[in-house]
């Protein structure tokens, strides 16, 4: 085996974006690789990660990130395929015109994961095991009964059982079958016609061994074991690579060019992964992820219309919740998507997507019921936070906006804040003697032990929003004239933010470097389907300041596809 | 005399069959006289209005204890309930400053929490839950259901930090337990797929064999397919020929369409999922099963039929004490347990006069004493059914001696799950979680043995 070492200052790593320029470069990762471009074990905990950031300089890592994280090893190396991924991947595999729908029978995971794909919260129950068999069984007789279907499965001029079994196995395990799972499976097929009642022996083969491969663990889990370990790490090899890779960006099963390169072990490579990373990203369902990260990983797809009177907030009256989480969707897709901006924008841009159902919520003349782009008062609007479904959706029936909510948004959802659960009341909730919301806010947690969390972290923020009613439109008032006060400060690390209206709030909020690496913390989770954690620290750290300057969220994408992790298994 | 099951519709059909002849009582080939007892746990989040909740006073059970009680609905089955106050959580890491994620994590496992560097949402039991190992032990795995406006962490864990995550959908819920509908015949299902499906488990347990003795596997990851192992079954629907659900409530199961995740269906699926509840017990499809109601961190007003209004429970009600809304919330549920209960009694044998609630054990469970207070102790608790005569019944009981601090001297949980799997024959269940010590020391509470009031 030829072994080549790569001194440390020579290995320079360059992904080529879109037009072909060098995006960044990093290096320090460690001082050798194998001739497969795998970066050994020993030289990932290495600080001195250098990032070349969008203005052309390089950017240092000190070792130290603002945000909390997991212990390391938190990860699965065996995940469960979510649910859209099982229909994804049988639609890939079985080479359906659709997706199958199975899963609509599935149980509903846990809501522990961000982005529905933490493998470590993945888990088969007992019902899980019954939907599965049950749709595995469909599958086969689906497939199974139908020549036209089946025949797309057997691979050219290779029509013995052996080879349809090997060639169907290795797509449907995502790596080569070992001769014992060959045989056993070989021995179910030629059964097929006893086992599933089917006359057709060929058809009747197909039907046992799609039934019994859905239900292989090879199937169900992405199994990221690696072939070869040392104390830390486990290595992946070539097919868990490209497994890993194309969940990460396609949330399906490897293609064709994935399983050549895995094959041949050319996706070991450096410049090839790389090369991959590109071609998978720049894909539409490279897009769709980018799209679907945002809406995920800032609760926008969980976005409601709360119900006001319309007499009262008749600016709510044409709102329902498809209307106004599609207008922040086409936000969040034309931010993060069309115009290739990143986080910042996302929180501070002055416009929105406005349909005639919610211009009287932002005061700007009756538009079409489609709803589009439209410039708004830079003095007023900033952002996702400014627009009305996260407005409505954090307001109260009956007038009410939802102070804390608000508030708890942009400390744990846009700056990763976490609170251990909330303190015992003080039963003091009198609203009708207070003439603000602010005041009853304060009076129900400014003291005891409400006050630790509530008063320096969570409260302040959502005294900014107050700007904004319960139906998003702007006010300098409350219901009971008494005038807003939205100016207030923060504690964020050491550092106190101070602000006036939520125009000044959002944009000291994104100049921290909590907010940026808190969006790196959830790409991270998004992309390799675990809790970033400690090790993660010098990626994170570097890649906020890279945000902070304004690197595309594509470009940060790609960096953390490339990150030696990506073919490492922490133990 | 040969003892029979009946099993009524709504229609007042009865059905009956020879107990001997079905697989559900006579499973693994037992000769069973009497049907083996089961157990159901629910659950309610965030305290009860704490003066209203219990009985007016300790001892026997009367119409008059409950009147006006939180517990009233709960009037008809007087002569079924055990009333527990007095118990608490022994593990609880935040004390007072923490209910949520900790207190819903260790709800049924009464075992020290981990938070994994995070929050309360990040909360996970560093032990299984009692309904996870008794179903174990008796041989099967949990249902777990829960109802609308759920989400977050789920009260069932299968092993430490393995979730069981509730089924929320009623029709996902029905269909997983019987894919093929309920069977109307005299005997026993009979699996047209059981050739396949022994081929095909063959193959999967061969693998999953392989697969578990890799070493680079974590403690996380093998506990998560010893889980899967466990639960492949090759034998399914072995079930009572003539089981039935009432067919009025079968069909609103059927006709189930709506977001099962949405709180707008809060008022009807409770009561769906307790049906469900009640028939995989009667057909023996389960012997273990759970139903949350209500996510850890409620948000959702309801008025008194269930129909949800508004989002402010957390802060407006719970933590402001709306003693009002509270007293509300209280009743809706009682009535959904007594729904179940009712759903329970509906299964009646010829011979006893007994129904299936006596055989088997429903705990109803509130996670905190006081929602504004954050209580950890006075856990509101109630058992219905003895499990065939074993667990006492018509009483109020007080586990806290007179003059005690009822903060202190509580009994830990882990006695209470200690003492139910006791009740209904599970072995592995003794000193139930109660290895970690407790965190007041200078209390020492002790999480060991079982509660004897509790038994006959």
């Amino acid at each position: 085996m030829r072994l080549k070492r790569v001194l440390l200052l020579a290995l320079f790593v360059f992904i080529a974006s879109c037009d072909g320029r060098p995006l960044y470069r990093r290096n320090g990762w460690g001082s050798a690789t194998t001739e497969t471009g795998d970066v050994k074990p020993n030289s990932y905990d290495k600080s001195g990660t250098e990032v070349i950031g969008p203005d052309g300089k390089p950017i240092v890592a000190t070792g130290k990130t603002a945000i909390s994280l997991v212990a390391r090893s938190a990860a699965s190396s065996v995940p469960r395929l979510s649910h859209q991924q099982w229909e994804n991947t049988v639609k890939d595999l079985l080479q359906l015109p659709a997706l199958p729908g199975q899963s609509k029978n599935f149980p509903d995971d846990p809501r522990g994961s961000l982005f529905g794909n933490n493998g470590a919260l993945l888990s088969v129950s007992a019902n899980q095991w019954t939907a599965y068999r049950n749709a595995a069984e469909a599958m086969g007789i689906l497939v199974g009964s139908d020549a036209m279907a089946y025949k797309k499965l057997i691979p050219t001029g290779q029509n013995d059982i052996i080879s349809i079994v090997k060639t169907f196995l290795k797509k449907a395990y995502r790596h080569p079958p070992t001769d014992d799972e060959v045989a056993q499976m070989v021995a179910l097929y030629t059964s097929g016609t006893k086992l599933t009642g089917l006359s057709n022996a060929t058809g009747a083969g197909f039907a046992a061994m799609i039934t019994a491969a859905l239900q292989s663990p090879n199937f169900i889990y992405r199994i990221e074991l690696g072939t070869t370990s040392d104390s830390k790490y486990a290595f992946l090899n070539t097919y868990e690579i490209a497994s890993r890779l194309s969940y990460a960006v396609w949330n399906t099963m490897p293609d064709a060019t994935l399983f050549a390169l895995a094959d041949n072990e050319e996706l070991a490579k450096a410049d090839v992964f790389k090369t991959q990373a590109l071609r998978l990203m720049k894909d539409p369902r490279g897009a769709a992820l980018l799209k679907n990260i945002h809406l995920q990983g800032y609760a926008v797809n969980q976005f409601e219309a709360v119900k006001q009177d319309a007499k009262i907030y008749p600016e709510t009256a044409g709102f329902d919740t498809g209307t106004l989480r599609n207008e922040a969707e086409l936000f969040v897709n034309d931010v993060i998507v069309t115009q290739g901006k990143g986080i910042t924008e996302l929180f501070t841009a002055p416009y929105a997507f406005v349909s005639s159902k919610t211009a009287a919520a932002y005061e700007v003349s009756a538009v079409s019921a489609e709803p589009k782009k439209i410039d708004l008062d830079p003095t007023r609007r900033a952002g996702l936070m400014s627009q009305v479904a996260f407005l409505s959706n954090y307001s109260k029936t009956g007038g009410l906006t939802a102070i804390i909510k608000r508030g708890h948004y942009v400390a744990e959802t846009i700056l990763c804040g976490t609170f251990e659960g909330a303190p015992p009341s003080v039963d003091n909730d009198t609203q009708s003697t207070f003439k603000t919301n602010r005041e009853r806010i304060n009076a129900l947690t400014g003291s005891g032990s409400c006050a630790g969390c509530h008063t320096t972290k969570i409260n302040p923020p959502g005294f900014a929003m107050e700007s904004f009613g319960p139906g998003g439109k702007w006010r300098t008032t409350e219901s009971s004239g008494a005038a807003l006060d939205v100016s207030g400060s923060f504690l964020l690390g050491t550092d106190t933010v101070k602000f006036d209206g939520p125009v000044e709030l959002m944009k000291e909020i994104t100049a921290t470097s909590e907010l940026h690496q808190c969006y790196v913390k959830k790409l991270i989770e998004a992309l390799y389907g675990r809790y970033a954690d400690v090790g993660d620290s010098n990626l994170i750290e570097v890649l906020g300041m890279a945000s902070k300057l304004g690197m595309a969220p594509r470009d940060l994408f790609l960096y953390i596809l490339s990150d030696p992790m990506m073919k490492l298994q922490a133990k | 005399m040969e003892r029979r099951l009946f099993l009524k519709g709504t229609g007042g059909v009865i059905f009956g069959l020879p107990i001997l002849e079905s697989l559900f009582w006579a499973r693994k080939a037992q000769a069973a006289t009497t049907p083996p007892p089961y157990a159901i746990f629910l659950y309610q989040p965030m305290g009860p209005e704490k003066d209203t909740w219990w009985p007016s006073t300790t001892g026997k059970l009367t119409k008059d204890t409950l009147a006006g009680r939180g517990v009233e609905p709960l009037a008809d089955y007087l002569d079924k309930l055990l009333i527990i106050k007095g118990l608490g959580h022994g593990n609880e890491e935040h004390f007072n400053a923490g209910d949520h994620g900790e207190g819903v994590a260790m709800t049924l496992s009464a075992a020290r929490v981990d938070f994994g560097g995070g929050g309360e949402t990040n909360a996970k039991s560093l032990g299984p839950s009692i309904d996870s190992v008794i179903a174990k032990a008796l041989g099967g795995s949990p249902l777990n259901l829960g109802a609308p406006d759920g989400g977050g962490i789920s009260i069932s864990w299968s092993a430490a930090k393995v979730e069981n995550a509730p089924e929320y959908d009623p029709l996902k819920a029905y269909k997983t337990l019987f894919p093929n509908g309920e069977s109307k015949g005299t005997a026993p299902l009979v699996d047209d797929k059981a050739a396949l499906r022994k081929g095909v488990n063959d193959l999967v347990r061969q693998q999953m064999k392989d697969l578990l003795a890799n070493p680079q596997l974590s403690k996380n990851d093998k506990d998560r397919l010893e889980l899967h192992m466990s639960n492949i079954r090759d034998l399914e629907n072995t079930l009572l020929g003539d089981h039935i659900m009432p067919d009025a409530d079968r069909n609103a199961i059927q006709a189930f369409k709506g977001d099962a995740w949405n709180s707008s269906s809060r008022a009807t699926t409770p009561k769906m999922l307790a049906d469900i509840i009640a028939i995989a017990a009667a057909s023996g499809q389960k012997r273990v099963m759970t139903l949350q109601l209500g996510s850890y961190m409620l948000d959702t007003e309801y008025d008194i039929s269930g129909v949800p209004h508004g989002g402010n429970w957390h802060e407006g009600v719970s933590h402001a004490n709306d003693k009002t809304k509270l007293q509300q919330f209280d009743l809706l549920n009682q009535r959904n347990f007594a729904y179940l209960l009712k759903a329970l009694s509906q299964y009646k044998f010829e011979d006893n006069g007994k129904t299936l609630l006596d055989y088997g054990l429903s705990t109803f469970i509130i996670s905190l004493g006081f929602g504004a207070g954050h209580w950890r102790y006075d856990l509101p608790h109630i058992i219905a059914g003895s499990a065939n005569g074993v667990i006492a019944q018509g009483q109020y009981l007080d586990l806290v001696p007179a003059g005690q601090q009822r903060n202190q001297k509580f009994v830990p949980t882990n006695r209470l799950f200690s003492s139910i799997g006791k009740a209904v024959g599970a072995a592995g269940t003794e000193n139930f979680n109660a290895g970690t010590a407790p965190r007041d020391a200078t209390v020492r509470l002790d999480q060991k043995g079982i509660i004897d009031q509790m038994f006959v």
